[in-house]
C-alpha cells in the first residue's frame, strides 16, 4: 500500500489502512515514547494515546512536510503532556537525583548499539532526560522547549548542559564511548 | 570508530543512535487503539442488540408464561357487590334443600331421618331404635315453620322396640348445597345444647353466605378492549449527519473533461456549517394488546424536519458541478448548473433552511416495563416506511464549494427507525403519555448516485393521549 492510499484509507476510517499505518510507524514511535517514559508500560500507554490522536486529527494534515515528522510531533507532544500530568520538572530535584546516580564500569562490545545509548539516556533524571530528548534528538529549540515544559529558557539550557555532561560520564564509565586521546605536543616532536 | 569521538560529534552520535532504535509494541496496544476508534459503531451495534434482545426477552416471557388474572372479590366484599340489597332478605327465601337430621339415642346409635318424611316413616324409623325409653321433659311437641316435624307422641309403642319421647335431634353439616332456613325446628333443649346449636347455626350462616355470594353474587365485569387509539404530538430538534463524499470513481480518461476539486476529500461534516432546528411529528396509532405487557402498534404519522445551513450568497451565479457515482462502470454522469449560494465564502452571509415533509407508517412494539393500572412506564420501538411528500432543500456540490437545488436527486421512499420511552397516567377513560423519543433515517435522503449521504435524525418529546376502543 502506498502512503497516499494509506492516508486516504485512514481518512475514511478504514481499519485495514489504519492498521497498516500503525504497523509502519509504531516501532519508531514507541522508541520515542520509551525515551520519555518511566518504563515500557508507560511508553505503550503514551503510544496508544498518541496514535489515537493521530487518527482523529488526520484530516488536519496539510501535506506540508513529511508524514512521519507530523506523526512524531504528535507523539512527542503526547509524551510531554503525559509527563506534565505526572511530574513537575524541578531543577533542584533533578540535581539531587543526579548526584545519587551510580553506574558500573562495564566492558562493552566495540560497536555502540542504539539500545545502549537509549538505556543510558533513560538513566538520567526526568528533567534532564526530557530536555535532552527534545533538544538533541527531536530538534526543538530551547525557546520551544521552555514553552512546552512551562520552564524558563535558561533552565532549559542549564538542564541540557547538565544532561549532556551526565550522559557523557555514564557512557564513559560504561565504556560505551572513549574520550579522545589528548595530543601531547612534545611527544609529536619526538616522533 | 564510535569509540573515538569529539564533543562536537557527541550530539550527532546521540541523535543518530536514538533514531536507529526501534521497539515493537505488544498486540494489546493496537487492540485498544482500534476499540477506541471504532467505539461509536460498537456502542450503536451493542445498543441495538440490547434493545432487540430486551424486546425479544420480554415478548417471549409474556407469550410463553403470561400472567394470569385472579378475579378480585374485594369489591364484592367491600359493599357486598354481587349481593343485591334484598339479597339478605332473600337469603331465607332461597330454595331450601331439606336437611338431614339424625336421631341419637342414649346408647349412641344414630339413624338419619329426613325431615319431611312421612310421619309413618318417622315412626317407623323411630320404631327401629332400641329401648330404653328416656323421659322427655318437654314432652316433645316439635314445632316449626315450613319445616316442622310432625308431632311425636310422648311415647312410641313399637312393640319390641319402644322409645319414649326423649329424642335428641342433631343437625348434621350440610351436604350438597343444603341451605338451612333459620326457621328450623327447635326442639326443646338444655341450655348447653342450645348454645351448641347456636354456634352451629352461626357457622352454617357463614358457609351459606359464602356459597351464596360465590354462586350467585358475582356480577359480570365488562371485558376490556384490547385495542387502543393513541394520538400524539412531538416537538423535535431535527438535524442531519453527512457521510461519504469524495468517493466517486472517475476514470482517468475523463478527468480532463470533468472539473474536479481534489482538495476537499475529507468528511463533508467538517466542511459545512449546519445546526439543528425545530421540527414536529403528529400522528395517530392503533395499538393491539397481545398480552398484559406487550402491544403491537401501527398507524400514520406526519413528520416535519428541518435544519439550518450557514452559507454565503454571491451577486453573480457561480458554476457548480455534482458528479454522480458510476453504476455500470461507464463514464460517470454529472450535473452542471449555476448557483448563487456558496459554502466557503461570498458577498454576504446567508442562512438556508432545509425542510422535509413526509408521511410515515410506524409499525412496532410497545412494552410495559413496570407500573399498575394508574401509572405505567413503557418503552417502544418502531420501523417506519416513509414517503417524502415535499421538501425545500439545498444540496452540497461534490466539491463542497456550492449549494444547489435538484429535486431529481432526492429519494421518495425511505425507512426510519424510532425508539421511545414514556410514562403513562390514567385520567378517567384516557391515558396521558409523556416521554422522550429518537428517530433516525436509515437510508440516505439522496439517491445512491449522489456521493454524499445524508441521514436525518430527530430528538423529540412525545405528548400523547390514548383510549380503549371497540
Amino acid at each position: 500500500m502506498t502512503e497516499e492510499a494509506i492516508f486516504q484509507g485512514c481518512l475514511k476510517n478504514d481499519a485495514a489502512a489504519q492498521r497498516e499505518l500503525y504497523n509502519r510507524y509504531s516501532p519508531k514511535m514507541l522508541a520515542v515514547c520509551y525515551r520519555f517514559g518511566h518504563n515500557r508500560e508507560d511508553a505503550e500507554d503514551m503510544l496508544q494515546e498518541g496514535f489515537i490522536k493521530v487518527f482523529s486529527q488526520l484530516h488536519t494534515f496539510q501535506n506540508k512536510g513529511a508524514f512521519e515528522g507530523w506523526i512524531r510531533k504528535i507523539i512527542v507532544h503526547t509524551c510531554i503532556n503525559n509527563l506534565k500530568k505526572n511530574k513537575r520538572f524541578n531543577e533542584s530535584v533533578d540535581i539531587i537525583y543526579a548526584s545519587t546516580i551510580q553506574t558500573r564500569e562495564e566492558s562493552v562490545p566495540g560497536i555502540v548499539q542504539a539500545k545502549q545509548i537509549v538505556e543510558c539516556i533513560r538513566i538520567l533524571p526526568i528533567g534532564y532526560r526530557t530536555v535532552l530528548n527534545l533538544y538533541a534528538i527531536e530538534g526543538y529549540s530551547h525557546k520551544e522547549i521552555s514553552e512546552m515544559l512551562d520552564i524558563e529558557e535558561s533552565t532549559s539550557r542549564s538542564q541540557y548542559t547538565r544532561a549532556k555532561q551526565m550522559l557523557e560520564d555514564i557512557l564513559l564509565r560504561k565504556k560505551i564511548i572513549q574520550k579522545p586521546k589528548e595530543k601531547i605536543p612534545w611527544l609529536a616532536a619526538v616522533k | 570508530m564510535e569509540r573515538n569521538f569529539y564533543h562536537d560529534d557527541f550530539d550527532e552520535l546521540i541523535k543518530q543512535k536514538a533514531d536507529q532504535y526501534k521497539l515493537y509494541p505488544s498486540d494489546k496496544v493496537w487492540k485498544r487503539i482500534y476499540s477506541s476508534l471504532h467505539t461509536r459503531r460498537r456502542w450503536f451495534i451493542a445498543g441495538m442488540a440490547l434493545l432487540i434482545t430486551g424486546i425479544l426477552f420480554f415478548a417471549g416471557k409474556e407469550l410463553l408464561v403470561p400472567e394470569t388474572h385472579i378475579a378480585s372479590t374485594k369489591k364484592q366484599n367491600d359493599n357486598g357487590v354481587g349481593l343485591t340489597q334484598d339479597a339478605e332478605k332473600d337469603k331465607e327465601s332461597q330454595i331450601p334443600i331439606t336437611p338431614d337430621f339424625s336421631i341419637i339415642n342414649p346408647e349412641g346409635n344414630t339413624q338419619k331421618v329426613k325431615e319431611d318424611e312421612d310421619k309413618s316413616d318417622l315412626t317407623a324409623a323411630l320404631n327401629l331404635l332400641p329401648a330404653p325409653a328416656i323421659d322427655n321433659p318437654h314432652n316433645g311437641e316439635l314445632n316449626g315453620g315450613n319445616n316442622s316435624l310432625t308431632n311425636v307422641p310422648d311415647k312410641i309403642n313399637t312393640g319390641t322396640n319402644s322409645l319414649d319421647n326423649s329424642l335428641i335431634f342433631e343437625n348434621y353439616p350440610l351436604v350438597n348445597n343444603v341451605i338451612v332456613s333459620e326457621n328450623v325446628v327447635k326442639p326443646d333443649l338444655t341450655p348447653d345444647a342450645e348454645t351448641n346449636q347456636k354456634v352451629a347455626k352461626e357457622e352454617m350462616k357463614k358457609i351459606n353466605w359464602l356459597k351464596e355470594n360465590a354462586s350467585y353474587g358475582i356480577t359480570k365485569q365488562p371485558r376490556k378492549s384490547r385495542f387502543q387509539l393513541q394520538e400524539y404530538l412531538s416537538p423535535t430538534a431535527s438535524f442531519r449527519t453527512l457521510s461519504g463524499g469524495g468517493n466517486y470513481d472517475i476514470p482517468k480518461s475523463n478527468i480532463q473533461n470533468i472539473p474536479i476539486a481534489s482538495t476537499h476529500l475529507g468528511n463533508p461534516n467538517d466542511y459545512v456549517d449546519h445546526k439543528p432546528a425545530e421540527g414536529l411529528e403528529i400522528g395517530a396509532i392503533v395499538a393491539y394488546r397481545l398480552t398484559r405487557n406487550i402491544a403491537i402498534k401501527t398507524g400514520l404519522q406526519f413528520n416535519y424536519s428541518r435544519y439550518t445551513i450557514e452559507a454565503y450568497s454571491s451577486y453573480s451565479p457561480q458554476p457548480a458541478t455534482v458528479t454522480l457515482n458510476s453504476v455500470y462502470g461507464f463514464a460517470p454522469n454529472s450535473i452542471n448548473t449555476y448557483t448563487n449560494v456558496q459554502n466557503f465564502g461570498g458577498n454576504a452571509r446567508e442562512s438556508l433552511q432545509n425542510q422535509y415533509f413526509d408521511l410515515s407508517a410506524p409499525v412496532g412494539l410497545e412494552i410495559k416495563l413496570l407500573g399498575n393500572e394508574k401509572l405505567q412506564f413503557n418503552i417502544a420501538a418502531t420501523i417506519e416506511p416513509t414517503y417524502l411528500l415535499n421538501r425545500n432543500s439545498y444540496l452540497l456540490a461534490t466539491d463542497y464549494s456550492n449549494y444547489i437545488k435538484d429535486p431529481t436527486l432526492f429519494r421518495r421512499w425511505n425507512f426510519n427507525g424510532g425508539i421511545e420511552a414514556f410514562a403513562s397516567y390514567k385520567i378517567g377513560n384516557f391515558r396521558l403519555q409523556l416521554g422522550p423519543q429518537f428517530r433516525y433515517q436509515l437510508l440516505s435522503t439522496f439517491v445512491g448516485a449522489y456521493p454524499i449521504k445524508e441521514n436525518l435524525k430527530a430528538y423529540g418529546f412525545k405528548i400523547g393521549f390514548s383510549k380503549s376502543i371497540w
